[in-house]
């Protein structure tokens, strides 16, 4: 079968969303379909733009494939006769990220008549499509606000073999990219509450170098340099696995993220998590108190997960080996994956 | 300064523009730009006037200071700063009498364009009369050197 696989691609921006519809054609051609990853470019900024581009996507029509996999908005609605979703997330600031601090949601009459049409659009389309989602969280988001069922296809950890166990370090690793909602601030002003010698390891990079500056300013700020390292760039997959392997534990803090491939990557690696009770998926991933630690997303909270994994003797290792448990637990399989959405 | 890199294509069809757009990305990246690279897909069977409007729509300004896009329909784009490497003058539809849309829609995004460069010199006074545009000639390399020489030309 010819597999068109759609993800809308913000130029300069790489995550989580570009290596995972990387992974799926490389499983589906394993398994003898021939597979096109089509990147629609995609900008989503100012917010009048959006309207534009949910047009273009409506006219854009992708030739030659017997099937079209779309991962997000707007990428769901091209013109193709067989549309399976495997839904990423939907476009949140229209959701629920509406009226977030620091997303300059347009909560005028016009913004909101306009945030009305992208959402009767997306529930026109998705409702003829066969959907599939990557997660308990964004089902539960299209069921809340679109009032569409669909069936969760958990993405199994991306190129396993890589991650390895290593002995316990000083440091706590948070990868994945930077922004607002990965909440990189909070992590560092917990960072400034810690007791003991605990330090920080932030990889990922920034969608703009500018939003490094205020992360600079606030390890400045506590004068936190000599314990918080802000790599601040796409890391090869090598230097990613060492991290890893020689990190104290993994923190993974997002504001509801959608799925958690960075715990599972943590996991993998045999570390602890610790993730706030409102991340969203890695938080319906992390047994509290067994492989890793869910608390309040305030600064006090974190800190004291880190000094406890920092202070307490083999309890970083314990529950890293705990970790491991519930990653085979999970038994994620590209086959379960891969067969749905071909079906 | 980021550049964007941008081409159409057919999925699931081998193109030599395509080869090409690869290869003028990874030219400006070794020569220290911060480039990327975006594919828009088309479907020659489908009907023009939409996919033409749907590529005019996107937006990549935002993201990128410059663009540079390989042939027609990919030049439909907006941007401030957009060059235009076309195969050749008749990439383009020449304006006609009856001043189809497919005709009008290349001479406006052309027209915006900063520059624009086409692999053959034998169409450039044509497309210079059609559209009374100024074009030059920028060959499809045949080396590293040569790709190196292009990438200046277009990205400078």
């Amino acid at each position: 079968m010819r597999i068109a696989v759609l993800m809308p691609q913000v130029p300069f921006v790489r995550g989580g969303a570009e290596v995972l519809c990387e992974a799926l054609c490389g499983e589906l051609e394993r398994r003898g379909h021939e597979t096109e990853l089509v990147e629609i470019p995609f900008g989503w900024f100012p917010a009048d733009v959006l309207l534009d581009q949910l047009l273009a996507a409506r006219m854009t029509r992708i030739a030659n494939a017997d099937r079209v996999i779309a991962t997000k908005f707007p990428a769901y609605c091209v013109d193709h006769p067989h549309v399976t979703t495997w839904l990423l997330h939907q476009h949140r600031l229209l959701y629920d990220l509406w009226g977030a601090p620091g997303t300059g949601t347009d909560d005028s009459v016009r913004g909101r008549a306009l945030r009305d049409i992208f959402r009767r659009a997306d529930r026109e389309r998705l409702a003829s499509a066969r959907r599939y989602v990557i997660s308990g969280v964004v089902r539960d988001r299209l069921q809340r606000y679109c009032g569409l069922d669909s069936q969760v296809l958990n993405p199994p950890l991306i190129d396993p073999q890589r991650f390895r166990h290593g002995p316990s370090g000083d440091y706590v690793f948070f990868p994945g990219r930077i922004g607002l909602f990965k909440r990189q601030a909070l992590v560092i002003e917990a960072m400034a509450r810690v007791r003991s010698d605990v330090r920080l390891v932030i990889g990922g990079p920034p969608a703009r170098e500018e939003e490094l500056w205020p992360l600079r300013a606030l390890i400045a700020r506590h004068r936190l340099g000599g314990r918080v390292e802000l790599l601040g760039e796409w890391l090869p997959a090598e230097r990613q696995a060492e991290l890893y392997a020689g990190a104290l534990a993994v923190v993974v803090p997002p504001v509801d993220e959608d799925y958690g491939l960075v715990t599972l990557e943590a996991f993998a690696s045999a570390k602890p998590v610790v993730t706030c009770t409102d991340s969203g998926g890695p938080a319906q991933l992390v047994e509290d108190g067994s492989c890793g630690f869910v608390t309040a997303p305030q600064p006090a909270a974190l800190a004291a997960a880190f000094d406890r994994l920092r202070g307490e003797a083999g309890l970083a290792q314990r529950m890293g080996e705990a970790a491991v448990v519930r990653l085979g637990g999970l038994a994620l399989s590209w086959d379960d994956v891969v067969d749905a959405l071909v079906a | 300064v980021r550049i964007l890199v941008a081409f159409a294509y057919v999925p699931f069809v081998p193109s030599e523009g395509r080869e090409a757009a690869h290869k003028l990305a990874v030219t400006l990246g070794d020569s220290g730009w911060d480039v990327a690279f975006s594919g828009l897909p088309i479907d020659p069977a489908g009907p023009r006037t939409g996919q033409l409007l749907a590529l005019r729509l996107l937006a990549v300004e935002a993201e990128a200071a410059r663009l540079i896009c390989l042939g027609s329909p990919a030049c439909m784009l907006r941007h401030r700063d957009k060059r235009v490497w076309l195969d050749s003058a008749f990439d383009v539809p020449a304006p006609d009498a009856s001043g189809s849309v497919r005709a009008r829609s290349h001479a406006v995004a052309l027209e915006e364009a900063q520059l624009v460069a086409l692999t053959r010199g034998d169409g450039a006074a044509t497309l210079l009369r059609a559209l009374a545009r100024p074009a030059c000639v920028l060959e499809r390399p045949a080396s590293d050197a040569g790709w190196r020489q292009a990438a200046t030309a277009l990205a400078g």
